[in-house]
């Protein structure tokens, strides 16, 4: 048995705790997105119900509102805070939508590649993606309107709406980057050798495949998410998204232009700073989570 | 591999590149014209400097399709086409019904089923031909047509079975009953040249301006008619400018882009007073805000939930915070504006009353009430009903705004789709003084109808379009309003006022006119 002294010096140096090693502008997206999430998980719990009116209309930012308060007389930090949460909550539920219909597509077409499902499931979703997501969202919100819609028993409110829209927007670019993935883990020995010794199709690529093109995919829908908020304020602002007295990110702002020649700086201003770090956030953080996984992967 | 992958286009390179684009945009964007800060919504005439005004400017929010004042009744036609056409009555200083187009007063029969109108001699349509007896006969069988589709259709519709031309200047309306309340039809509906009745695109009457050219749902320009048979106008033109967003709208008033501005909205008034350059004019007119309940189905079948409904609902809020204060608190349908208004009304009061709303809730045995209001998506129905959300939350009543584009607003209406529903309009282009619009529907025999029975309403309102005598026909509205608001099957908030901006460089608008939604543009001239 050998023992091993270990110096004092380096005994402390090893418990120094270490912020990892990220570049300045990952940095600063993480701080952003930080104080998104800070204000969509938190500020609802702190600010309380948004639709309560405080008595004073246009009221600027100050120690009584911290936001200020919008045309309603309502308080803007809850507003905002309500509004972040709930357009994060449409993000992520719709960045999830699209994943759970695109990776199986894009396993499926990566595995099969050059293959009658690889062509089939790959030019559906070529057709999906030559529809842009705004008139693609104009089209069924003109067909079903802005309110909620029955589909046969099911009750689709508008905020449903809006997940399955960008869901299905996302749903093309979610599945070409699985299927870029998959189709250079089929190439892998290990992916030989499984087949080789017998392992069920669906258990290599649910199993085995999966796990290995999800990293990359993830990144990718890391990186939505912030789309997603973008997008999903831009639909609630155009009036096609989330409907009053829900706020959202984008219904807020589209509230507010009537009143910036008021004076009511504030009520434009806070929601679209709010939309700005949520969007260069979740941009800046997933773009250094995919340096880290490109230098993982020479390593 | 790593030296290809650093010569690719990064996400980090492409934000930087962006933020570079976009400040260059922003500096290029603070370098342009003003047209281009504002919307470029100028006219060809819109006021400069101090040039004297030619040619007028008029901003509204939007401009129909249908640019034909017999397919409906709304503010998005009539304010474009009431210089181009001309009814057979007009109103005058007092708003009372004068002849312009008739020659004369109409001989009525004796037994009031037949109307006699004779037209005024040497008058022409802007193509030159003479205004005729078909003309008038053209436009009345549209409109009694339902098959066209227009909103004139539930004035004349049932009332009206038809008109003859007895000889070329001479007209014989048959009514169903005798209809007192068509003299103020007649006031209204424009007599449109025959060939012109069921066009959608333009239109062409006896009035004082002409459709120059109509660039659909953008901008309608009207030249002066030189050949019109009275006071010919001052100007040379006007220019209907649909800018839909109302800070660019109050922007192209301020900045002398436009002169006239519709659809003010009640915050900015104030900041528009503190300009000398624009006189802002806050009238009492018809400019209702309807509210409607299916009632042949739960909840709203029972008038102990509505009266709930109408004791819970902040009036105040809606006064104070969307209108700020300019509106009137509302007890029945009938405004202020509107015949058969009754002031004396107090049944509800202007704030939320939870206790009385929870009490008669609990009488009706409705444990917690839940239900939708359909709105349309404007701004200002939005925060109406947002407003009385909020309201009504204070009583336990939970209600879900479903905002709706018009279109599918109007089909559930029609179709009776809702629950109870919401829309403001001004109901003076089609029925002037009148609550023709208002409460008509409330008879039982109204296709508009969704289960309100009232024998009593039914036999008043009878009365009330068979009399030719403007009092009567008020006291009698007076009592229908009264019982329409016990009944709570109306229930407005507010009555609001109708709100026109101009500028100082033209002479006032009428503002006796305004009292029956119109704005005046043939009086008007350069000061």
């Amino acid at each position: 048995m050998v023992m091993t002294r270990v110096l004092p010096g380096a005994r402390a140096a090893r418990r120094r705790p270490r912020l990892p090693r990220m570049s300045a502008l990952t940095w600063i997206g993480l701080v952003l997105l930080l104080l998104f999430l800070l204000l969509a998980v938190a500020g609802p719990i702190i600010a309380g119900d948004s639709t309560v009116r405080t008595g004073d209309t246009l009221a600027a930012p100050g120690a009584g509102h911290l936001f200020g308060t919008d045309h309603l007389q309502r308080d803007l930090f809850a507003r905002t805070a309500e509004g972040a949460r709930v357009s994060l909550l449409v993000a992520v539920a719709g960045v999830g939508f699209g994943l759970v219909v695109a990776v199986p597509a894009g396993l499926v077409a990566g595995y099969y590649g050059g293959r009658w499902p690889d062509d089939v499931i790959m030019r559906i979703l070529e057709a999906l993606q030559a529809l842009p997501l705004f008139v693609f969202a104009l089209f069924v919100i003109g067909v079903t309107g802005t309110g909620d819609s029955e589909i046969g028993p099911v009750t689709l409110t508008s905020t449903a709406k809006v997940v399955l829209l960008l869901g299905v927007g996302f749903i093309p670019y979610f599945a070409r980057v699985t299927r870029s993935a998959t189709l250079v883990e089929v190439q892998e020995d290990y992916v030989n050798a499984l087949r080789v010794i017998g392992v069920p199709r669906w258990r290599v690529v649910g199993g085995e495949i999966l796990v290995n093109v999800l990293p990359p995919v993830l990144v990718q829908a890391f990186l939505w998410v912030g789309v997603a908020v973008f997008a999903e304020s831009a639909l609630s602002f155009l009036g096609l998204g989330i409907q009053p007295p829900q706020p959202s990110l984008g219904n807020i702002l589209g509230d507010a232009t009537g009143y910036m020649l008021l004076g009511a700086w504030w009520y434009s201003i806070i929601p679209g700073l709010v939309i700005l770090a949520a969007t260069i956030g979740f941009n800046l953080v997933g773009d250094g989570l995919g340096d880290a996984l490109d230098a993982d992967a020479r390593r | 591999m790593t030296d290809i992958s650093r010569s690719t286009f990064d996400r980090r390179r492409f934000l930087t590149m962006t933020g570079v684009l976009t400040a260059g945009a922003l500096a290029l964007a603070a370098c342009g014209t003003d047209d281009a800060a504002t919307g470029g919504a100028a006219g060809d005439g819109a006021a400069k400097g101090s040039a004297p005004v030619e040619t007028l400017a008029f901003g509204v929010v939007s401009i129909s399709d249908y640019m034909n004042p017999l397919t409906n009744t709304s503010k998005r036609v009539h304010w474009i086409t009431d210089p181009v056409v001309e009814s057979l009555y007009t109103y005058d200083s007092s708003l009372k019904s004068v002849p312009l187009l008739a020659d004369g007063e109409p001989e009525i029969s004796k037994d009031g089923l037949t109307w006699t109108i004779k037209l005024k001699e040497g008058v022409t349509h802007h193509n030159g031909d003479p205004l005729t007896a078909d003309d008038v006969v053209a436009t009345v069988k549209y409109v009694t047509d339902p098959k066209s589709t227009s909103d004139w259709t539930s004035f004349f519709v049932g009332y009206v079975k038809g008109a003859e031309a007895v000889d070329e200047r001479t007209v014989k309306i048959t009514v169903t009953m005798p209809l007192g309340v068509l003299r103020s039809h007649l006031t209204n509906l424009p007599i449109v040249h025959k060939d012109f009745v069921s066009r959608t695109d333009t239109t062409m009457g006896t009035g004082p301006f002409k459709i120059d050219k109509v660039a659909q749902g953008r901008e309608v320009s009207l030249v002066r008619n030189d050949a019109y048979h009275g006071t010919k106008p001052a100007l040379r033109g006007v220019v209907f400018q649909a800018v839909p967003d109302p800070a660019t709208r109050l922007v192209n008033l301020r900045e002398g882009k436009i002169h006239i501005m519709t659809d003010v909205s009640p915050e900015s008034v104030g900041l528009l007073k503190q300009d000398s350059a624009i006189k802002v004019h806050e009238i009492s007119a018809p400019s209702d805000l309807i509210t409607y309940f299916v009632t042949d189905k739960a909840p709203f079948d029972d008038v102990r939930v509505r009266r709930a409904l109408a004791y819970a609902m902040d009036r105040k809020g809606v006064r104070d915070i969307v209108y700020g204060g300019s509106a009137q608190i509302a007890q029945g349908p009938i405004g202020p504006a509107v015949e058969g208004h009754d002031p004396s009304i107090q049944l509800y009061g202007e704030g939320p009353d939870a206790a009385k709303a929870k009490a008669l809730l609990a009488e009706a045995g409705v444990a917690s009430l839940e239900f939708t209001l359909m709105i349309t998506g404007d701004a200002l129905m939005k925060n109406i009903g947002q407003v009385l959300a909020e309201g009504w939350k204070q009583a336990g009543i939970t209600c879900t705004l479903d905002v709706l584009d018009f279109s599918p607003w109007v089909k559930n209406w029609a179709t009776g789709e809702y629950q109870m529903a919401m829309t403001s309009f001004e109901s003076g282009f089609g029925a002037g003084r009148t609550a023709f619009t208002l409460i008509g529907p409330m008879s039982s025999k109204n296709p508009l109808n969704f289960g309100y029975k009232n024998d009593e309403v039914d036999k008043l309102l009878s009365e009330a379009w068979a009399t030719s005598d403007d009092a009567e026909r008020a006291d009698i509205c007076k009592k229908i309003n009264g019982i329409l608001a016990n009944d709570a099957i109306m229930m407005p908030p507010v009555y609001p006022r109708l709100i026109v901006a101009q500028r100082t460089d033209i002479t006032p608008i009428d503002e006796t006119l305004m009292g029956v939604s119109r704005v005046a543009i043939p009086p008007l001239r350069a000061v």
